[in-house]
């Protein structure tokens, strides 16, 4: 496999505020690559360095093969893009916005173009002022998946869209994967980068903390397990890989890697009800913090 | 609510009433100094009276004394500085928040429907009077009497006034905050214009416009405090009229209803600067309509009066003091200020984050930067050759032989205006932060120029270092065709050098 992307060392400062502090990236072709951090920790900048906007202080960029820094006008007519917070031309309609967009790209698709708009329900009529905030990033989506583009990079692409047209994103982005495109998803939303990507970069402070599959980062975490059981349970202290037991009466909670011991144990006491909570993008968190150590920065970054 | 309008604007708006009231001050002194004695300044009200161009673009001398010189030369500035002063001040605490979506969050809050409004009105009111009362004792200070003193003030906080109570009704009606200021600014161009043409028309002409009523107030000669009542009887009825619609409308909402576009862009819309031209259509489509319209009145006015008649004033430089001239010549100012800020949307384009969409595609920088060079300085063409048009068809009738002089005088001025275009879009390239601020400071450090040369503060021939001067001054002054050449190579290098330096910054 090639790397499509690729990051190394990047450092880009604003002022005195130091965004990126040495971040390292790679993303190989074909894959669904989720950015995963919270606000502030360096997403939208690392893909403005790959866009070419931003021009890093020090370290490596290669995107497709090149330094997006000058070479942004070959590369950017290979990928497509879509920003957290789409902005539109107030005076013009969505599908004005579209097709503009779409032949400043070069190779406009009339066919895609209106399937798109079709799935994800816009009024490609109204003006783009009168467009809510979902409906702005339905804008953005549909110009960057009409065209094509090897790579797709995705800022935090559903943020205002409802449920029901996540899904439809969701979609689109397993179609692209089959067709063979690369897709870099930013995110905050841990739920949907597990859904979709087949690995995941965590950001934290300007620095990529652990690249893996989201499974593979799973490990370093536990499950909460919350159950509310016919009889009390005794014993489960006694069991390994368990950790945090609060017994309540007949409620239990529970974190755990090892889910065959532990079921079989909840379910000698009579299992009446069962949450099975993942860890959340804040347990994934306070891992790497606690593994990093250096406490005082994280606070100070995530602020 | 009040408040709350008070402290945003305390440094914003006070400096724009404030300055635009120190400014009208020093002008005012300027003319004083220039003309020292009585007898000097009975011969500036003779030929000023008698100029048509003069009576147009500022209007008559009606007092001889110290008092009615300085309000002579400065109420045609007057009337439009603190009129932006009020549109601006007014749309930037109504319809701007309310588009963004800042209202929204006080709209939550316990204050009724209209009070921004009536904060905002508070606080232009305030503004308004800020400016008259600086002005208004700045005359005292100059040995004007107490009368007239107090008069002129109230002129000065009328004009505020007046534009704030109209631009409070078009920020209730339209639903930007640019159709909303492109509308006010409209009217109030539109009521210089009608005070000019009144003046230079002369008798009961004054009642063409509001801005004529409050001019008729004469102070030092008549000071007829009565006529500041029409204009303030108007003022009142805008500003219930938006008060009354704004608690009954929905937040959001203007009086005239969104309506649908086309589901497919034309063909024409493909790029960067078919991209900009759209953006910057109706603005550039409404300048050329109203120097179009400002060239026919001129035409018109000037046929009927003989304006032939010499001053030496800056604005004049070398082509004659004509009201077709002196139009003519102030015209590439007008055309540099619309190109700036036609040019200058690019850095919209980068703070709202639409910039990002079009750099994110396979588009060079320095085309980027280069499409909305080309609208403003298209935007300048267009308006330069609407005014040469106006004033040439105006002139048919009495001077058809020139027809075709008149009708391109007007865009052979264009280059002066993009010097200035072109030195926006360096800035742009280099220091986009900081562009605005250092264009509009340039404009007007030659501005000042002009002054200094009214003033006679220094030598007629210091305004050859303007551009201004130096296009061609046809119909009657020097051609200028290898300065005019040469600023054009001036404003090509300036734009050339912005694309190569836009390759080594950070679009943020």
């Amino acid at each position: 496999m090639t790397d499509l992307v690729e990051l190394r060392q990047i450092i880009k400062s604003f002022g005195h505020a130091r965004a990126l502090d040495g971040l390292d990236l790679t993303i190989s072709a074909g894959e669904v690559h989720g950015l995963l951090g919270p606000n502030g920790a360096g997403k939208s900048t690392t893909i403005r360095v790959l866009l070419g906007m931003l021009h890093a202080d020090s370290g490596t960029a290669r995107v497709l093969g090149h330094d997006p820094w000058t070479a942004a006008p070959e590369i950017r007519g290979r990928l497509a893009y879509v920003p957290g917070d789409v902005s539109l031309w107030p005076n013009l309609t969505g599908g004005e916005v579209i097709d503009l967009l779409a032949r400043m790209h070069g190779g406009e698709d009339r066919a895609r173009r209106d399937a798109l708009i079709e799935r994800f329900e816009l009024d490609p009529t109204k003006r783009s002022r009168t467009y809510s905030k979902g409906n702005r990033q339905k804008v953005g989506l549909v110009s960057a998946l009409s065209v094509t583009a090897e790579l797709l990079i995705l800022d935090e692409p559903t943020s205002g869209l409802d449920p029901l047209m996540e899904e439809v994103f969701k979609q689109c982005v397993s179609e692209a994967r089959h067709e063979g495109r690369t897709v870099l998803l930013s995110s905050h939303i841990l739920s949907e980068v597990e859904q979709l990507c087949d690995r995941v970069s965590i950001v934290r402070a300007g620095k990529v903390v652990d690249t893996g599959t989201m499974a593979e980062l799973r490990g370093h975490d536990t499950t909460v397990v919350t159950a509310t059981l016919t009889r009390r349970p005794t014993g489960l202290d006694t069991l390994t890989g368990i950790e945090k037991v609060t017994v309540d009466g007949h409620q239990i909670e529970l974190t755990t890697t090892r889910f065959d011991e532990v079921m079989t144990r909840l379910a000698s006491f009579g299992i009446e009800t069962l949450t099975v909570a993942p860890p959340t993008l804040e347990d994934l968190f306070l891992h790497y913090y606690d593994q990093t150590g250096t406490a005082q920065d994280r606070v100070g970054a995530t602020a | 609510m009040l408040g709350l309008t008070l402290r945003r604007e305390r440094l914003h708006g006070s400096a724009w009433y404030l300055l635009s009231g120190l400014l009208l001050l020093v002008v005012a002194a300027g003319i004083v100094s220039t003309y020292p004695t009585v007898a000097d300044r009975e011969a500036l009200a003779a030929s000023v009276n008698a100029s048509a161009g003069e009576l147009f673009m500022i209007g008559p001398v009606s007092s001889t004394d110290v008092g009615g010189i300085g309000l002579w030369r400065m109420l045609g500035i007057a009337t439009i500085f603190i009129s932006l002063a009020s549109v601006l001040t007014m749309v930037r605490n109504t319809r701007a928040p309310e588009e963004s979506g800042t209202s929204e969050m006080l709209g939550t809050a316990a204050v009724g429907r209209a009070a921004p409004l009536a904060a905002a009105l508070g606080v232009t009111t305030a503004g308004s009077l800020g400016a008259g009362i600086v002005v208004g004792a700045g005359f005292l200070g100059i040995g004007a009497s107490a009368t007239g003193s107090l008069l002129v003030g109230a002129q000065i906080t009328m004009f505020g006034l007046l534009a704030a109570a109209l631009a409070a009704l078009t920020g209730q009606i339209v639903q930007t905050a640019r159709g909303a200021t492109g509308i006010a600014v409209a009217f109030v161009a539109a009521f210089f214009l009608l005070r000019g043409a009144g003046d230079a028309i002369g008798g009961n002409a004054y009642w063409l416009s509001p801005f004529g009523w409050i001019a008729a107030v004469r102070p030092f000669a008549d000071n007829n405090a009565v006529m500041l009542l029409p204009a303030l009887a108007l003022t009142i009825a805008l500003a219930a009229v938006a008060l009354w619609i704004a608690s009954r409308r929905d937040l959001g909402a203007g009086l005239l209803p969104e309506r649908v576009g086309p589901a497919h862009a034309s063909a024409a819309l493909r790029g960067p600067t078919s991209l900009a031209l759209r953006t910057s259509r109706g603005a550039m489509i409404g300048w050329a309509a109203g120097a179009l319209v400002v060239g026919l009145l001129i035409g018109g006015v000037s046929s009927t009066v003989d304006d032939q008649i010499d001053l030496a004033l800056g604005s004049s430089a070398g082509s004659g003091s004509g009201l077709i001239q002196v139009a003519l010549y102030l015209s590439p100012l007008f055309a540099a200020i619309l190109g700036i800020l036609t040019t200058l949307r690019l850095r919209g384009e980068v703070t709202s984050g639409r910039a990002e969409a079009v750099l994110s595609r396979p588009v060079p920088r320095s085309r980027w930067l280069l499409a909305h060079a080309i609208t403003g300085t298209l935007a300048g063409l267009g308006l330069l050759f609407a005014l040469g048009l106006g004033i040439a068809v105006a002139q048919l009738g009495s001077d058809a032989g020139s027809f075709g002089v008149l009708a391109i005088s007007g865009a052979l001025r264009a280059p002066a205006a993009w010097v200035f275009i072109a030195l926006t879009t360096l800035l742009l390239a280099t220091v986009p932060r900081a562009a605005s601020a250092i264009a509009f400071i340039v404009i007007g450090a030659f501005q000042a120029l002009e002054f200094a040369v009214e003033f006679r503060i220094i030598p007629h021939e210091a305004l050859y270092a303007s551009p201004f001067a130096l296009v061609p001054q046809l119909p009657d002054g020097d051609p200028h065709p290898w300065q005019a050449v040469l600023l054009i190579l001036i404003a090509a290098a300036l734009t050339t050098i912005a694309t190569r330096a836009i390759r080594h910054r950070d679009i943020d």
